[in-house]
């Protein structure tokens, strides 16, 4: 089912024997806008005038309904390529029509829909229908009045081809969920024109189509009925050729008054289901909508509303005439369609752009004037800086040399407090001796005139205490060797070595003496001097 | 191919196709170089403005710092240490401080002062002055001979700090010394020796000067 809105709109030519059908059809209308015999004179000014003032210039489908039409079916194509495949069909049908110039082929489906292929024959390509219409001068006329018109082509197709998917969507339709839709599907409606077009389908696709002349009265709906049986009869037996049997199921569908309906479904003797609908009735079993329709019993305009509706077409018709006026048209069509998206994605880039544009440029605006701030911010504290009133880098400096002295002196008064405590009252210190030194412990270089060095300082100090010669040796060294340790204990950063003993007992002394003297000789030679170096702090 | 395609035909393709020109024209050529720029520029004032907000922050922070550290410079300023070593001062000083101190005798001995380059102070024109001094000293106790140390630390112009500090007990308190000490003389219980060095920070242009008058150091 087309859908409204998406439906082309076009002006379709209805080539018949007798004249060109005009009609315009919309996606809630198909109107019938005028006929033009071939015989008139100025034949295509006039038509050119119909398609460009009636019919707005829209694209025209030339729906093609004559009876001069050939079809050459099961034509089975040799197993070539796919890349081949159409310039085989275009041989082939120049070989099956070589004096019909519009031809066009049409691959012949199975009933599931798929294209046969190599069926009993291994190097078969698949079967195709093959059709030609001659370049008879009402096509002549047609194409040159379209010409004129400067209107995009559509398409040129055949009335029965196209009309073949209807004719099967029709039966569907009456079928509904009940039953299948019938083998063999009969539509038969009758043109302007007199002529009665009768498609046949079998499996959904053309299987035959007949067009006669009948007795064309909406007054005697018997006698038009009887003349209708007459070649509905002469169809089956047609029909009978191809294997038509009454078995396979057959679906009669005929566009008339529903009097000549009625009195056509009563003669039928073929069985069958018989429905009858007026062009109206059977538009809307289909989901379109014709319009109001003068003469309802017409069938044409249903077969133009639903061929002028497709977005693709069965059996589009090639010819070098067709493709001279139809590909250059269709190109620019394309062109412009292009065009036209590029325009629109162009101007949506546009307008994107644009408004960025208006959003950076008020960013950009609204940043400077923060820039502004900022910057009096800056000036008023640069102002305030330069306020202060001295040079901030000689304040710096000063303060970074400053305690850099700071951090290289010693602080001896702290540490003679700690050593005067340590003593005690007992103890007093003979000599003391504190010189600041470096982790080499090489004295301090600071005398040097150069750069001062940069390691922590330290010191080290040097302790002389001496004892009288009335005390025991060994309570002196016992004195000195607490007397380290409660230095140890008040200063747990530096080091406390005796470096000299009370008495000198180290092992690396020389001594020398005489044994048997008295006690007071023996006490002026001990040596009761001690010293202790402290070192620190680590 | 006119008479196929018709007048109207390709004036509208003419059309569609200067319009879809002028606009990609407008789209490449302008608009989207335009916008570039534009985002540039944009970014590059929110760097300014970034920029500008951090050296404001740091201005700020650094103000109130050397507000802080205005008054420790100004104590340090007054404490002599951006002076030029005046010996006069100086004397008058470590006089000052014997007499306070108590000690009996402070022999002392200023060297020349070296000026030093150094490296933290040339950017701010300055160098350094750096004098030895020397000081021996007789006492009677050993904590006036601390409190001359503790005073030459303190009370002297600029910073000084003790290297070298040898301290000697010369007598023992016994009857004789007690009875020295009596009788007016001045007997020194203690004696010891001090090295300092004496340093300030002046500025190059104070050197220059003394220097071109011959009075440096």
């Amino acid at each position: 089912m087309p859908i409204p809105f998406l439906t082309p709109v076009r002006t379709v030519l209805l080539i018949g024997d007798e004249a060109l059908y005009i009609y315009k059809v919309t996606h809630n209308a198909t109107k019938f806008v005028d006929s033009v015999p071939w015989q008139v004179d100025e034949f295509e000014e006039t038509v050119v005038d119909f398609i460009r003032k009636d019919c707005g210039g829209k694209p025209v489908l030339i729906l093609n309904d004559m009876t001069d039409q050939h079809f050459k079916g099961g034509q089975r194509m040799p197993k070539v390529g796919a890349m081949d495949q159409g310039n085989m069909v275009k041989r082939k049908l120049q070989v099956a029509f070589p004096n019909y110039p519009i031809r066009g082929a049409l691959p012949v489906k199975g009933k599931d829909g798929k294209s046969i292929k190599g069926k009993g024959i291994k190097q078969a390509g698949g079967l195709f229908l093959f059709a030609a219409v001659p370049l008879s001068e009402p096509v002549v006329k047609t194409m040159e009045a379209v010409r004129l018109s400067m209107v995009s082509i559509a398409g040129f197709v055949l009335l029965p081809v196209e009309a073949s998917d209807m004719v099967k969507a029709l039966s569907e339709k009456i079928a509904g969920r009940a039953r299948r839709a019938a083998k063999w599907v009969i539509f038969i409606g009758q043109h302007q024109s007199g002529a009665l077009r009768q498609v046949i389908t079998r499996d959904g696709q053309l299987a035959m189509t007949r067009m006669t002349p009948v007795f064309d009265t909406e007054s005697d709906p018997e006698s038009w009925a009887q003349e209708v049986n007459q070649e509905f009869k002469a169809t089956i037996s047609y029909l009978s050729r191809f294997g038509y049997t009454p078995e396979d199921g057959t679906d009669v569908v005929v566009v008339a008054g529903s009097e000549a309906g009625s009195a056509l479904e009563k003669l039928i003797s073929v069985p069958c289901d018989f429905k009858s609908f007026t062009v109206p009735e059977a538009a809307r079993l289909l989901g379109m909508s014709v319009g109001l329709q003068a003469e309802p019993r017409y069938a044409e305009p249903l077969h133009v509303a639903w061929a002028g509706r497709k977005s693709k077409f069965i059996l589009p018709m090639e010819s070098v005439d067709i493709t001279k006026v139809h590909k250059p048209r269709q190109a620019v069509a394309a062109a412009m369609f292009l065009l036209i998206l590029g325009g629109g994605f162009l101007a949506w880039q546009l307008l994107g752009k644009t408004q960025e544009m208006m959003m950076v440029k008020e960013g950009l605006a609204n940043q400077r004037v923060v820039l502004s701030q900022a910057e009096f911010e800056y000036e008023e504290e640069v102002k305030k800086m330069a306020l202060i009133g001295f040079d901030v880098n000689l304040i710096r400096s000063t303060i970074k040399t400053y305690e850099e002295f700071e951090g290289d002196s010693i602080q001896v008064l702290p540490f003679f407090k700690k050593i005067g405590e340590t003593l005690g009252n007992d103890l007093r210190l003979d000599s003391f001796a504190v010189a600041q030194i470096y982790d080499s412990g090489k004295p301090s270089q600071r005398h040097d005139g150069k750069v001062l060095e940069k390691r922590a300082a330290k010191l080290e100090a040097e302790l002389q205490l001496s004892f009288p010669s009335t005390i025991q040796p060994e309570s002196g060294m016992t004195e000195i060797t607490n007397l380290a340790s409660r230095l140890k204990e008040a200063l747990p950063d530096y080091d406390v070595v005796i470096t000299r003993q009370v008495a000198r007992p180290e092992y690396d002394q020389n001594i020398k003496g005489v044994a048997g003297r008295s006690a007071q000789e023996i006490a002026s030679e001990e040596d009761y001097i001690a010293k202790l170096l402290v070192r620190g702090p680590k | 191919m006119l008479q196929v395609l018709g007048i109207k035909r390709v004036l509208i393709l003419v059309a569609l196709v200067s319009l879809n020109a002028a606009m990609a024209s407008a789209n490449y050529l302008y608009m989207i170089p335009q916008n570039t720029i534009l985002e540039r520029d944009l970014r590059a004032v929110k760097s300014e403005i970034s920029g500008k907000r951090m050296e404001s922050e740091r201005l700020r922070t650094e103000f109130m710092q050397i507000q802080e550290q205005k008054t420790y410079f100004e104590a340090i300023r007054d404490s002599g240490f951006m002076s030029v070593q005046n010996r006069l001062v100086a004397r008058r000083r470590i006089m000052d401080i014997q007499q306070y101190t108590n000690v009996l005798r402070a022999t002392y001995s200023i060297d020349s002062a070296q000026v030093i380059n150094n490296e933290d102070i040339k950017n701010v024109k300055h160098v350094l002055l750096r004098s030895p001094i020397t000081v021996e000293i007789d006492a009677l106790d050993d904590l006036d001979f601390y409190n001359f140390i503790y005073w030459m630390e303190n009370a002297f112009s600029g910073h000084i700090s003790a290297t070298n500090i040898k301290i000697r007990r010369l007598l023992d308190i016994n009857e004789a010394s007690l009875r020295a000490i009596g009788s007016g003389a001045p007997a020194a219980l203690i004696s010891g020796r001090v090295d300092f060095i004496w340093q300030t920070m002046v500025p190059e242009s104070d050197i220059q000067f003394s220097e071109e008058f011959g009075s440096g150091g």
